[in-house]
């Protein structure tokens, strides 16, 4: 560790070091003189002409300014080589005259023609990628978005916002509270445990989201802290994205899952240019699903328990019907001293959801010299959360300052900073509407007033084991409007980023590039869950309970690469790179929790209260990466493009910690032959075929280790026993993709069009915590390894993406463009010591399973076909559909799990036919991967007009409803939705939803009944924006005006009957999809002005 | 400039490509790492005491139900399935063999490795480098003699599960090519010559392996492959040794000698016993589970146990002679002086002081549980001496071993006639050890030995005849039918071992 530290700082001081010049003490010589323009046919003296001695590669050793008399006077420095002198005036033209021991130069200045007259730009500067190669040398398919294309008009609070939709075989769900994590899959998951999420890279430097493993936060949700980028849209100037394994190469194994480079804007030369954007919306949170009222919710209650009672006999149902009639909280007892508290009619969700605003503010500020560019920016993010309680602030600043030592020489350096403040409620913002959605309406969130009957503005908090709803649990029964407005859960997370970067020009067509680049995150989360909230005694861990939680993360990386680029004769082109590449990323926490802490500024250990748990981690990974690429041309169509990467992973043992991943391209520009040269509508025809392999290391601190630790003393002797296996067989997962792909260009590139198939394969998957047998002596560890490699998975697809322009005049523009991705995956073959969970019956649970043959994500539950009508419907079916009897020629009745069926009970599909609802009629019941994403919008600009629209869409993907089930299950205390109040009541009901009964039968399994499509179609966004003339513009001393007013989400097309069919993918990837009262996406509304000066 | 701009790139460039070898290991900071493990003596002692401190772990959990609970002289007044032998594969706890094996990794560990510290410790000596694979040896035999006494078939592993370089799916070993291992582990040992008589402490003396603890161990798996012999070659190396570090025999017929062996423990007789010390905060709940008057009680003694320790006590009483292995030394009642009339009967041997009727208070509930004390290397050499059956002498040899025990229990002597036959022999001796070593987890693995050997010749007189007499907690014909299956007297591969271990088949009995 140190050792390289020691390596980096040196490498900066050399970096500086290069800049600085030994100067030797000589001979003073000064140069003098005066500088003229010519004014009719007269010689005056100019003041303010900038006079410049420099090499001749450029780099300025001294410079001044003349007088008023026109006058210069300069020390001529000491340098070997040859030298010049410049003078230079705005308007006028550059005089450059070599240096050659002059004492005296007098100049006369010119005006500048060409200043005056329209600039051509004789040819398109061709952008190049990090290994130095143009995108028509590339033998891969990549997308770039142009984010002042998309900021436009649609200015997004996040990346992942902006990026929505719009990049074929890019999946993004985006969350709907603020500042929460959005998953991005990139062709899918080709992974089982290990991050799927793709690599972000900010001017070719990785960056990393992810929180590893090792982390240990008693009682943190890991998704607190695992962020969203923090980076300010408006200073991002493009956003690319690699899809293929040829394409990813060169950024290792980390790129294994797609990379999104993410080009941010740098200082341009010119005079200073300001940017001033402000934007303010307005959240709508749409309406919630109708729940039962005080009334509706009792009768059910009662209904419930009769049905119960009547189930399992009378004789046995003393305590329901003791239940049923002692039970003040369902009975109308007007004596009871809380009576007016449980009589009343409380629409819980309302009290902890509200309408919100963000405001987005951002400043900036850029300009520069021939030497020396600049970038400044700042912005300010205040966005409220729909979810009472959640809320986000966001300060990011960056400065970017970029300078030419030489024409040979480059370095520019990078800094940016980031305050993030996310709040919420201590319990989140899902269970914080689960629970005002279950809570029971019939009881009071405030005491009433016993003489007016109106509420009072005291909480009312009864939450205890006496309590009908019970006691708080540690995650239910709270009073919700406490918990939203006065526990918290705040995270402050602070980043400070620097990159140093610097270009050199060795020789022609061999060039240098290297950086080194610090992060360093600092997370400090505080929770506080007020006792009032819960009504919890004084000695409960949850009293008063208080979380500090403290994380921080250094992160360093460097890069030196080295860049040949050649061409002869317009025939051969080659351009190779060699890189080498560390990385290093360590981190440490702490957390503390305690109970009993007088008041909520109190979580310090120290300082009051018991101490709950105490916890602290360390963790650090090392890589190491030495990536050779390169590309060949010939005669500017026939590409062919090879890399290897040689790769190490502090993760892995010795024997498998360097994986070598190679890959290689080709491609044909077809424009090119002869045969296309007089097609005139073909702009470009390519074709592209790559493959490549990648791979992901395990992730956490060295999981390979293995272990010695203490298990205790036996008598005055310490006790030491392995803990943990060395995994010395651990080894990379690797996946290998292909890609056959074309782009095509049509019209003078008004229609381009890129379709691409690919077919990934994963084999070695890691697994975690698997089972060994308790014979290899682990038992005390539960026998189970960190990792194993086993198993392998596909993702195979395809994507098409069209662009169009539509219409072109004068004053009309309009585009359109569209694109779909469908993606399929498969479990190839299944771990070999998987051992298959079992799965006991329990309401509302889905069976896990994974198989091979089916897609990760997998649904596995019973199909629902309504309900029991009557006695003769329950009894048992074969095959054939007749009754079943048993050996005294009765028939056999269904029975689910244990309980026999009733008329009214849920009806489940028996697989098997042997009249028992168990596991065995289990069966697949869909996957929650979508059949096809994607997106499409057009753009139409009249004038000074523009309207965007831009349109989101997921289809075919499935998913557990399981705000749904849980408000439809009738089974507990929970309110549920007015969709039971069709419940089965008697024969003849036509319905398909079960009676009620209370805690009792199998009436709500997880079943086919809860998985409902939520494909969807949304228009995601809507905007109309405006330039103000430019005359006006030049009348208040700015460049441009824009203002512009936009609708997000205001449309959505979908069948699925939750709030938002937008449900967020779980983040352990083997977790089943579940859509479990998450915060809706609401419709939002903003007004904006971006102004220029 | 350019040159110098030249070599400074270079220089930049060879300080990335320097060779970072080291640099990518990077190691947990809270654990230590087992490549780094091995330097010392003590590292190896630690290791070594780890395996103790398992066998220790075990006592309350497994071996005492293991060793009793089937046998049925004390039983869990807790439904038990062990003891109703209603056990199936899916009893996770009850058959759960990993405690054993994490013994046999940590002595597999230690004979592994233990050299790698040898090396760098330069006080190590070699000799006490032999000793530390010898107590290794120990530590993986009597385990594996616990195993194959329950489930008679098991994986034999030898190897270090320290990384993943050996298969975790191993087949199971049968029975002869277990204890043939067990058998060499202790000759290897013994072959060293570096077997300890005796360490520095008393508690480590009796709580670690001495060469004593092995003759004893060999004794007791010879007579379990019926090898009478060698079993009776290693129990008078024990009884006939004239070191002074030797254990011996409590000839003295007191209760207070007698009980010493149980409070204060470590006396004399012991051979091998597990340790425990409240002084340094290590007690166990053996007290309580024993304790008449305890909520927590589990464990009492059966109708019949009681009957039998009445009788004995009945007799010392009418004798006026001082009751040494009975009430109070062996067991109790709730109410002493009406004993005959009591129907409940307990073992003393955990909850009782140092005064005659006084239990143990809970600051020193720190009872250690012996393995093997002089007493059974006695009773283990009468049976050998029956079995081997050479000549009359033997016989009578045998019966004087056990009027040893019983003398010093002031009980009345057995007398040898030459019309006695070997069943009536064998009784004699597991009736003696019945009533000797109640509660220290000897019975069942007694019936099994004795019903077993020559070809279950004594199966239902010793096996089957006794469960159903001291059993009450099943029902007799339910016995009779579990037992009359040879397989059913051993315990099942746990559920999840067979579905993480795919070469292990479940025993037969419980396909």
């Amino acid at each position: 560790m140190s050792a390289m530290n020691k390596k980096i700082v040196g490498l900066i001081v050399l970096l500086l070091l290069m800049g600085l010049q030994l100067l030797q003490a000589q001979q003073v010589r000064y140069i003098k003189g005066k500088v003229y323009e010519m004014v009719g046919d007269k010689k005056e003296p100019i003041p303010g002409v900038n006079v410049q001695i420099s090499s001749d590669q450029n780099r300025v050793y001294t410079g001044t300014t003349t007088n008023v008399m026109g006058e210069y006077s300069l020390k001529v420095p000491h340098e070997s080589g040859a030298m010049k002198v410049e003078f230079s005036f705005i308007g006028m033209k550059r005089q450059v005259f070599s240096y050659k021991g002059q004492t005296e130069l007098n100049v006369t200045m010119y005006p500048d023609a060409i200043a005056l007259a329209d600039v051509v730009i004789s040819k398109e500067r061709l952008e190049k990628n990090e290994m130095g190669i143009t995108s028509r040398e590339q033998t891969f398919a990549t997308q770039r978005i142009k984010m002042d294309e998309v900021m436009e008009g649609l200015p997004v609070a996040s990346v992942e916002e902006a990026l929505q939709g719009r990049l074929s075989g890019v999946d993004i769900v985006a969350s709907g509270d603020p500042g929460a994590k959005s998953s991005i899959r990139i062709r899918g998951t080709a992974t089982l445990n290990s991050n799927a999420d793709p690599l972000i890279v900010i001017n070719g430097v990785p960056y990393s989201t992810d929180i590893d493993d090792s982390f240990n936060f008693a009682t943190a949700n890991n998704e607190d802290y695992a962020d969203m980028l923090n980076i300010n849209p408006y200073d991002i100037e493009s956003i690319e994205v690699l899809k293929d394994a040829a394409s990813t190469a060169i950024y290792g194994t980390s790129g294994a899952n797609g990379v999104l480079l993410i080009t941010t804007k740098k200082g341009v030369k010119g005079k200073t240019r300001f940017t001033l954007s402000s934007k303010a919306t307005l959240k709508v949170e749409p309406e919630g699903i109708p729940m039962l009222d005080g009334n509706e919710y009792v009768a059910f209650i009662q209904d419930a328990i009769w049905n119960t009672a009547n189930a399992q006999g009378i004789a046995n149902s003393s305590s329901l019907l003791e239940l049923l009639y002692d039970t003040p909280e369902i009975n109308y007892n007007t004596d009871w001293r809380y009576f007016d508290e449980y009589n009343a009619n409380t629409d819980w969700l309302s009290y902890v959801t509200q309408n919100a605003f963000i405001s987005d503010n951002s400043f900036s500020m850029s300009g520069g010299g021939d030497k020396a560019t600049y970038r400044f920016s700042l912005s300010y993010l205040d966005e409220g959360g729909t979810t009472v309680g959640t809320d986000l602030l966001r300060v990011t600043t960056s400065l970017n300052i970029g300078y030419n030592f030489t024409d040979k020489l480059k370095v520019d350096a990078d800094f940016t900073y980031s305050n993030t403040d996310k709040s919420n409620s201590w319990c989140g913002s899902s269970d914080l509407r689960s629970e005002a959605i279950n809570k029971m309406p019939n009881k009071s969130p405030y005491w009433i007033d016993d003489e007016t009957g109106e509420a009072t503005g005291t909480y009312f908090t009864r939450q205890n084991s006496e309590e009908f709803q019970g006691a708080f649990d540690g995650d239910e029964n709270f009073h919700p409007i406490i918990m939203a407005n006065e526990s918290y859960n705040d995270t402050e997370q602070k980043e400070e980023k620097m990159t140093f970067r610097m270009n050199y020009d060795i020789l022609k067509g061999f060039a240098y590039t290297g950086y080194v680049s610090m992060k360093f995150k600092t997370i400090n989360n505080r929770k506080f869950l007020p006792q009032s909230a819960t009504d919890v005694s004084n000695d409960n861990t949850y009293a008063n309970q208080s979380a500090d939680l403290y994380s921080n993360n250094l992160a360093l990386q460097s890069e030196n690469k080295l860049l040949f680029r050649k061409n002869w004769n317009e025939m051969h082109n080659l351009v190779v790179t060699a890189l080498w590449r560390t990385s290093q990323s360590a981190s440490s926490s702490y957390s503390t929790v305690i109970y009993g802490a007088s008041s909520a500024g109190m979580s310090d250990p120290v300082t009051g209260g018991s101490i709950e748990t105490l916890g602290s981690g360390n963790s650090e990974v090392k890589t190491l990466s030495g990536i050779g690429n390169f590309n060949y041309t010939l005669l500017n169509r026939y590409i062919i493009n090879g890399s290897m990467n040689y790769e190490g992973n502090s993760s892995l043992g010795k024997n498998n910690r360097w994986g070598l991943f190679p890959s290689l391209g080709i491609a044909w520009q077809m424009k090119e032959e002869s045969f296309l040269n007089d097609v005139d509508w073909l702009e470009q025809v390519k074709i592209r075929a790559s493959l490549g392999q990648s791979g992901q290391p395990p992730s956490g601190t060295s999981p390979y280790v293995g272990t010695y630790s203490s298990v205790g003393e036996y008598i005055t002797e310490a006790a030491v026993a392995p803990s943990s296996m060395q995994l010395n067989n651990l080894k990379w997962e690797r996946s290998t993709e292909y890609d056959m792909g074309t782009d095509l260009g049509l019209f003078g590139g008004k229609l381009t069009i890129t379709f691409d198939y690919y077919y990934k394969y994963t084999t070695d998957l890691l697994q975690t915590d698997i089972s060994i047998p308790s014979s290899t002596g682990y038992s005390d560890q539960g026998n189970t390894i960190s990792y194993y490699n086993s198993g392998e998975l596909s993702n195979k697809g395809w994507e098409f993406r069209v662009d169009y322009e539509i219409l072109k005049r004068k004053d009309w523009r309009i585009t359109a463009n569209f694109n779909i991705s469908r993606n399929i995956n498969k479990i190839e073959e299944l771990p070999d010591n998987l051992t298959a969970s079992t799965y006991t019956l329990t309401n509302g649970e889905y069976a896990q399973k994974l198989e091979a043959g089916v897609p990760v994500g997998s649904f596995y539950g019973f199909e629902y076909s309504g309900v029991f009508q009557n006695t003769e419907d329950t009894y048992a079916k074969d095959e054939e559909g007749s009754v079943m009897y048993d050996l005294y020629s009765n028939p056999i009745v269904m029975k689910n799990g244990t309980y026999t069926c009733y008329a009214g009970d849920a009806k489940y599909i028996d697989q098997n036919y042997d009249g028992i609802i168990d596991e065995k009629d289990i069966v697949y019941l869909g996957n929650c991967m979508p059949i096809v994403t994607g997106g499409g919008g057009f753009n139409v600009k009249y004038k000074n007009f523009s309207l965007v629209t831009f349109f989101h869409y997921r289809l075919g993907q499935k998913i557990i409803n399981q705000t749904r089930l849980e408000s439809e299950s009738m089974y507990g205390t929970d309110n549920q939705s007015k969709a039971v109040l069709r419940r089965w009541r008697n024969e003849g009901d036509d319905t398909d939803i079960p009676r009620a009964l209370w805690k009792y039968g199998l009436n709500c399994l997880g079943s086919d009944r809860f998985v409902e499509d939520c494909s969807f179609l949304r228009l995601k966004t809507l905007s109309i924006s405006y330039d103000l003339p430019k005359t006006i513009c030049k009348r208040i001393k700015t460049n441009s005006i824009n203002v512009f007013l936009t609708g997000y989400d205001l449309l959505t097309w979908t069948n699925y009957t939750g709030q938002d069919p937008e449900v967020t993918l779980p983040t352990t990837i083997t977790n089943l999809a579940v859509d479990d009262a998450q915060t809706p996406r609401s419709k939002r509304y903003s007004i904006g002005v971006t102004v220029n000066f | 400039m350019k040159t110098i701009n030249y070599i400074l790139t270079v220089i930049v460039l060879m300080a990335g490509l320097s060779s970072c070898k080291d640099w990518l290991e990077v190691y947990p900071q809270d654990e230590q790492a087992s490549d780094t493990y091995w330097n010392s003596q003590e590292d190896v002692d630690a290791v070594l005491f780890a395996g103790y401190y398992y066998l220790r772990d075990m006592v309350a959990d497994y071996l005492i139900p293991y060793g009793e609970l089937r046998g049925g002289c004390v039983y869990s007044i807790e439904t038990n399935k062990l003891q109703n032998f209603q056990i199936d594969a899916t009893d996770e706890d009850l058959c759960d063999w990993g405690q054993f094996y994490q013994i046999i990794n940590v002595a597999n560990v230690v004979l592994a490795n233990a050299h790698k510290a040898q090396e760098k410790d330069d006080t190590y000596e070699v000799e006490e480098l032999n000793a530390h694979y010898c107590e290794a040896y120990f530590l993986r035999a009597l385990s594996y003699f616990y195993l194959v006494r329950n489930w008679r078939e098991v994986p034999l592993i030898t190897v270090p599960y320290e990384d993943d370089s050996y298969s975790y799916h191993i087949a199971k070993s049968s029975e002869a090519e277990i204890i043939q291992q067990i058998k060499s582990d202790i000759l290897a040992a013994l072959a060293t010559g570096s077997t300890k008589e005796y360490y520095e402490t008393t508690w480590e003396t009796k709580g670690r392996a001495t060469r004593w603890a092995f003759y004893a161990l060999m004794a007791d798996v010879c007579l379990w492959s019926e090898e009478y012999d060698t079993a009776i070659e290693y129990c008078d190396y024990l009884l006939n040794s004239t070191s002074a570090n030797a254990p011996q025999f409590l000839s003295a017929a007191t209760h207070s000698s007698w009980f010493s062996m149980f409070n204060p423990g470590n006396s004399n007789e012991s051979i091998f016993e597990i340790q425990w010390d409240y002084q340094e905060d290590q007690t166990n709940n053996l007290p309580v589970l024993f304790d008449n008057e305890a909520t927590d009680k589990l464990y009492e003694i059966s109708t019949q146990l009681l009957s039998d320790f009445n009788a004995e006590y009945t007799y010392t009483v009418e004798s006026i002679l001082e009751a040494v292995r009975t009430m109070y030394g062996g067991y109790y009642t709730d109410d002493a002086a009406a004993y005959q009339s009591a129907t409940k009967g307990y073992v003393w041997k955990y909850c009782g002081s140092q005064t005659l009727s006084d239990k143990r208070t809970e600051t020193y509930y720190d009872p250690n549980f012996i393995i093997y004390r002089v007493s059974e290397v006695c009773l283990m050499k009468a049976e050998a001496l029956v079995l081997r059956g050479d000549s009359s002498a033997d016989w009578e040899l045998a019966v004087e071993l056990v009027n040893k025990i019983r003398t010093r229990s002031n009980l009345e002597e057995r007398e040898y006639t030459e019309d006695m036959n070997e069943q009536e022999l064998l009784d004699m001796i597991l009736y003696e050890r019945r009533m000797e070593f109640v509660g220290e987890g000897k019975c069942w693995y007694d019936l099994l030995r004795f019903g077993r050997r020559d070809n279950n010749k004594y199966k239902s007189v010793f096996l089957v005849d006794n469960v159903v007499t001291y059993n009450k907690q099943a029902g007799e014909s339910w016995l009779m039918s579990v037992l009359s299956n040879d397989d059913a007297l051993f315990l099942p591969i746990a559920e999840s071992e067979l579905e993480s271990n795919t070469l292990l088949v479940q025993n037969p009995y419980y396909y």
